[in-house]
């Protein structure tokens, strides 16, 4: 019997994964290319975000019980489903490996400085190992603890934040001209796109529920979230100084002291961003896994689970620090590169979906 | 069984790993740094001051406890910051942490031959270092201020933040400073301190104290003018809260003496226009003033008539304040108050043509200040116990 989520968790699950990373690290390269208008960045990139997911959820309700691959292999055996399946979990192994090495150097740099990141590597991993095995479930459930209070704290933070805004912070609209804007907007596609991974959770969604309404509500309450938050770090530091910050995200929480006896209260609110960090690693490992374990029709997990936990694990040293990383999401081939992935699984998708109406038309006329 | 045995050597193993210790730091083995003093070395370019609370000397056996000094305050010379800093911590037996460093004073003599960009960077790089430490410009040694003894706080450092609270005004710290540097419309400026000889004639008075005594104008890195009262006194009209401020003025009749008023609410508006293809600006100062003394006698405050007498004097005295106070800013080409930023936020165009040469432009754009006071109190009272009625009637019969 599958797992089934409600609406709900499966939103939080969608709004985690569009939030959590790009909270850290897209505002530093956003505020460079295009200052001010960041927030703005991050909502029209985000339209290409849910652009995706729904599309992905169109493509896999074509199919029977919205399992596309499942689908694929069953109607014209594994060869059929394997290119969407492998392109489908290789681009997931990558984004898990990233978010783990995002996750390491963050932990490792401010919260648990000398601590090296092969320490940490194994923890997390171990934890994402456990949740993937325990199905779909635990995952989003751990989500939706993670995404309630994210969304109290940053529905709260401009109370705390109100007297850092200052009128020498704001520049004019579009100041920097449609040139940055574009650029940044360019920057995001490879995250916002990531949405994508709706195509493992669909599956699980609740037949009851409409699915484009709880994608577009995951999807677009992230990027909404995102934009709120990158409009805040303009606010507060303007339109240049973010864009020379290693983690603007986190200097937003580590400003604010209510008196000299009330501050750093980063220190719980970053407790949340890793649980969310540590979701990110174990949703795209969970993806990834989901995938191949259908495709290959492998009923225990724990094996696929494990090998490509540690390829995740592997891969996060290689990057050795978090200039090499911030460096990358900023180079256009990087960029391309997991756009094309995003669109190369979605073609592959809507050509299954076309090939088997026109055979099921085929059958149904013969 | 095997399963669950599995299960328990897990999370066992995973509980002594979620404590995050990786490596054993006891809280005896840390030094933690308040404030940092930065001068001009005598024997190599830069002198950093370090100052660390002591540990409270333990009770000896029968005896008094060892009298030492609560702050460790450490200095070494080196060509750099971190060779300095390097320098130090080989003569410090515990091991230096900045998370807790709540002031940086920069000599003013270093600010004007080295610049504080490399002390900025410094700052801005490290991670321990917050952005919520708040940068001094100091007027002789920066390193006194570190070895002056507080009278109201235990740490001097402490005892700066607490001044600087008390007086209210403006509220500026290092991030603030960070926004303006990174800035192309506004300046950077930091409040300035000084060590003052004998504050009181106590036997028990210590020798020095330090005071809040004005505020260091920046252009680009470099320290260009400090200001002092009375344009100081004006300042946070501009970037802060004037609220609590006293301001004295001369009495309407000049030889009569002077009257005070405390500030209740103030709002400094700045309105950019376009004049001949260059950027004026038009400066409304309004407030709303309580009275705190009087030598005009001029009565009863509560009569508008005597109110509006005293309201033009103090608007008047306030506006030549702040016309003092631009003028110096645009004689050292420095703009803390993001007159810039207006002129950016009206008129875009013309502000990107200047091609990063506001600074130029501001010292040669006008500035015309119009300043309005209403006196809304006079604190408990509605006229001051002098001149009596009685006198106040024989004035009159005089003139």
């Amino acid at each position: 019997m599958q797992q089934q989520i409600s609406g709900g968790l499966y939103a939080a699950v969608l709004a985690i994964m569009g939030s959590v990373m790009p909270y850290m690290l897209l505002p530093r390269a956003l505020v460079q290319y295009a200052g001010q208008e960041a927030w703005l960045a991050i909502l029209l990139g985000g339209l290409y975000g849910l652009a995706v997911s729904l599309v992905t959820v169109w493509a896999a309700c074509r199919f029977s019980h919205r399992d596309p691959v499942k689908a694929l292999r069953c109607a014209f055996g594994p060869w059929a489903a394997l290119p969407v399946a492998l392109l489908y979990s290789a681009l997931n192994l990558l984004l898990s490996a990233l978010a783990l090495h995002d996750v390491q150097t963050f932990t490792s740099i401010l919260l648990l400085p000398g601590t090296p990141g092969w320490v940490l590597a194994p923890m997390i991993a171990g934890v994402a190992i456990y949740a993937v095995v325990r199905g779909v479930e635990p995952v989003s459930r751990i989500a939706f603890a993670v995404f309630l209070p994210m969304v109290l704290v940053i529905l709260v933070l401009p109370t705390g934040l109100f007297r850092e805004f200052d009128i020498l912070q704001i520049d004019p609209f579009l100041y920097r001209g449609l040139d940055g804007l574009v650029r940044a907007i360019s920057v995001t596609l490879a995250w916002t796109g990531q949405s994508i991974v709706a195509l493992s959770f669909i599956r699980h969604l609740s037949p009851k529920v409409n699915p484009y309404l709880w994608t577009a509500i995951g999807v677009g309450g992230a990027h909404v979230l995102l934009s709120v938050t990158m409009a805040l770090i303009t606010l507060v530091f303007g339109s240049v100084l973010p864009g020379r910050l290693l983690y603007p995200g986190f200097e937003l929480f580590a400003i604010i002291a209510v008196s000299e006896a009330v501050e750093r209260i980063q220190a719980g609110v970053m407790v949340l961003w890793l649980a969310g960090g540590l979701l990110k690693v174990t949703v795209n490992l969970f993806a990834a896994v989901e995938e191949l374990s259908v495709t290959f029709n492998v009923h225990r997990r724990g094996w696929i689970t494990a090998v490509l936990a540690v390829i995740a694990m592997g891969a996060a040293q290689i990057l050795p620090g978090p200039l090499q990383r911030t460096g990358l999401t900023a180079q256009a081939w990087w960029n391309i590169l997991h756009v094309g992935l995003q669109l190369a699984i979605l073609l592959l998708l809507a050509i299954g979906a076309l090939v088997g109406r026109l055979r099921q038309g085929a059958m149904a006329s013969g | 069984m095997a399963s669950r045995a599995r299960l328990l050597a897990v999370l066992l193993l995973l509980a002594a790993m979620l404590t995050g210790c990786w490596s054993r730091i006891e809280l005896n083995d840390l030094g933690i740094v308040l404030g940092m003093a930065v001068d001009v070395g005598e024997a190599d370019a830069i002198r950093l001051t370090l100052a660390m609370p002591r540990p409270l000397p333990q009770q000896e056996k029968g005896g008094s406890p060892a009298v030492q000094e609560p702050v460790w305050v450490v200095a070494r010379e080196a060509r750099n910051f971190t060779d300095a800093l390097g320098f130090i911590r080989m003569a410090s037996a515990r091991r230096l942490v900045f998370h807790h460093l709540r002031v940086v004073l920069i000599s003013e003599e270093y600010a004007r031959k080295y610049g504080v960009g490399d002390v900025l960077d410094t700052l801005t790089t490290d991670q321990q270092i917050r952005l919520t430490v708040r940068p001094f410009v100091v007027e002789g040694r920066a390193q006194e201020v570190l070895e002056t003894v507080p009278q109201l706080r235990p740490f001097q450092p402490t005892n700066l933040i607490g001044i600087l609270h008390a007086r209210g005004g403006a509220e500026w710290r290092l991030k603030n400073v960070m926004v303006a540097r990174a800035s192309e419309t506004h300046t950077m400026w930091m409040p300035v301190v000084r060590v003052i000889q004998r504050p009181a004639m106590t036997d028990q008075s210590p020798p020095t104290a330090v005071e809040l005594s004005g505020a260091a104008l920046f252009r680009r890195d470099y320290l260009q003018r400090i200001v002092h009262q009375p344009e100081y006194q004006v300042l946070p009209w501009f970037v802060g809260n004037p609220v609590g401020a006293t301001i004295s003025a001369p009495c309407p009749d000049p030889d009569k003496g002077t009257f005070s008023a405390t500030v209740l609410s103030g709002k400094v508006r700045i309105r950019p226009e376009m004049r001949d293809n260059q950027v004026a600006f038009r400066v409304e100062v309004t407030g709303q003033l309580n009275l705190a003394r009087s030598q005009c006698g001029l009565g009863k405050v509560e009569a508008p008539e005597s109110r509006r007498v005293l309201e033009e004097a103090m608007a008047d005295d306030l506006r030549v304040r702040v016309e003092r106070f631009i003028a110096t800013l645009q004689e050292s080409g420095t703009d803390p108050v993001g007159f810039g930023k207006m002129a950016q936020l009206a008129f875009p165009t013309y502000f990107k043509n200047l091609h990063h040469r506001w600074l130029e432009e501001w010292q040669r754009a006008p500035v015309t200040v119009v300043a309005r006071v209403i006196i809304t109190q006079s604190g408990l009272s509605t006229a001051p116990a002098h001149p009596t009625e009685r006198e106040l009637q024989d004035q009159e019969k005089q003139h």
